[in-house]
């Protein structure tokens, strides 16, 4: 009999239906639901989508509400569904789902963070706003590689060829995206590869602000109010070095370029939490067979030191992409077909597509387990 | 830092079961993600294929037995003739 995990099954008894334009009424709508659904039970929430967007903010809200700690400090998980449009925030919000599932017919439409105005722009007013939208985009970036990564190492694990380049090293990257690239149609495949120029780029950034930084005694221990100016020195030693040819200054894009790069290498930080768990999950998938080997052999307390000096340079590279990937997706429109989707990491399933999923593997080994328990 | 909640949410948030999956496709496939999910997937659909044959062999005595129909039949044609 087959085993069912409900952690990653829809549920229509324990669901939401997100249709229409995302604004204040929509969530006003959903909210009594959402709060009936929580205090049922803590299993998980379906929330189906078919929505052109509307305001990330609000849909934000509504993820919060499905998701934010009870009383007891239990979180319920949320399995998002597209069962049609899933555009700019919903698209999002979709992504950003525990599980996130796909039906066939599903039309998934990413683009950069908008906003409407009746009233005429001073230029403070739209420096504020750009600022404002970028900031926006960076963020809702980085949720969105955060989401995606696990689903991206599922899904090159299972490019044959390519990754047993990979394993042999970060630099098979970028065979590993041009073998991905074949997933897709040609004009989203330019967004992979864009994505690798990109990511090349600020791993040259993240790799010569610690060139800089090494020359600095000390510097691990220095307060974050003395580290945060030499970073951007660094950024801005490194970009002028970059643009020597070119009319590159800091006065015309060269500033917004700096704070983009700030920003990411100031969260690479805090992400290395992440990363670390990541590794420690998946890292074995990133060794070479003679690794595998060594690694079998050792001990689990081995293991942790094992995936940092085999397979973290790998998870690491990866990871740049994804955000990459990520920052692009939220510049310019890019519809998806479902199974576009599943390889980009916006979703883990596609419902009657046989492309494998969490799921599925899952429940492999639950019903193996069940089989075996058996008299 | 852009995104301190979110990365508060998810920092605990390691999937058991997915680390499980991947220790056996390590240990047990050579870290080859895809004969991983294809033997299972074989071996799911022959156990399914060996169920339904299994189901169909109990249905056979049942086959041989006469219907409901008949069996009332005889019983009022044995009490009313």
């Amino acid at each position: 009999m087959p085993v069912h995990d409900k952690d990653y099954r829809e549920n229509f008894e324990r669901s939401l239906f997100l249709t229409g334009k995302i604004t204040q009424e929509a969530a006003h709508a959903l909210s009594p639901r959402i709060k009936e659904l929580r205090a049922a039970s803590g299993d998980p929430i379906t929330l189906y989508i078919d929505s052109p967007g509307g305001s990330s903010a609000v849909a934000e809200g509504i993820r919060f509400l499905i998701k934010a700690p009870d009383q007891d400090g239990r979180r319920c998980r949320l399995i998002t569904v597209a069962i049609g449009t899933a555009a700019s925030a919903a698209a999002d919000l979709l992504a950003l789902g525990d599980y996130a599932i796909a039906e066939p017919q599903a039309d998934i439409l990413y683009h950069g963070s908008r906003q409407a105005f009746e009233q005429l722009l001073t230029f403070e007013g739209a420096t504020s706003v750009a600022a404002n939208l970028q900031e926006a985009n960076e963020r809702l970036a980085l949720r969105l590689a955060r989401s995606s990564f696990r689903r991206i190492i599922w899904r090159v694990v299972q490019l044959k060829d390519a990754i047993e380049k990979f394993r042999d090293g970060p630099e098979g990257l970028e065979e590993l995206v041009e073998a991905l690239t074949a997933k897709f149609t040609p004009g989203n495949a330019m967004l992979l590869r864009e994505a690798i120029a990109k990511q090349k780029s600020l791993q040259e950034v993240q790799t010569a602000a610690d060139n800089y930084l090494k020359k600095r005694k000390n510097v691990a221990q220095w307060p974050t109010k003395q580290l945060e100016p030499e970073l951007v020195r660094a950024i801005v030693d490194f970009r002028s070095r970059r643009h020597k040819e070119d009319d590159w200054l800091l006065s015309r894009t060269g500033m917004r370029e700096v704070a983009s790069d700030f920003n990411l290498i100031h969260d690479y930080a805090s992400q290395t939490k992440d990363l670390d768990a990541q590794l420690e999950v998946y890292g074995s998938l990133f060794l070479t067979h003679a690794q595998s080997a060594e690694f079998k052999s050792k001990s689990e307390e081995e293991h942790k030191v094992y995936l940092e000096s085999h397979a973290a340079d790998k998870l690491e590279v990866l990871w740049y992409f994804v955000v990459s990937l990520c920052r692009l997706l939220q510049t310019k429109d890019y519809q998806l077909t479902p199974e576009e989707a599943y390889w980009l990491g916006v979703v883990d399933e596609v419902t009657g597509s046989g492309l494998q999923s969490d799921r599925e593997m899952i429940e492999m080994i639950l019903s193996t387990e069940s089989a075996t328990r058996k008299p | 830092m852009l995104d301190k909640s979110i990365e508060e949410e998810r920092a605990p948030g390691v999937d058991e079961r997915l680390a499980r999956v991947v220790r056996i496709i390590v240990e047990q496939y050579d870290g080859d993600v895809k004969a991983f999910v294809e033997s299972n997937r074989y071996r799911i659909e022959a156990n399914r294929k060996a169920e339904a044959a299994s189901d169909h062999g109990d249905e056979a005595p049942l086959r041989k037995c006469p219907s409901t129909t008949r069996i009332i039949g005889r019983i009022s044609s044995a009490r009313y003739s």
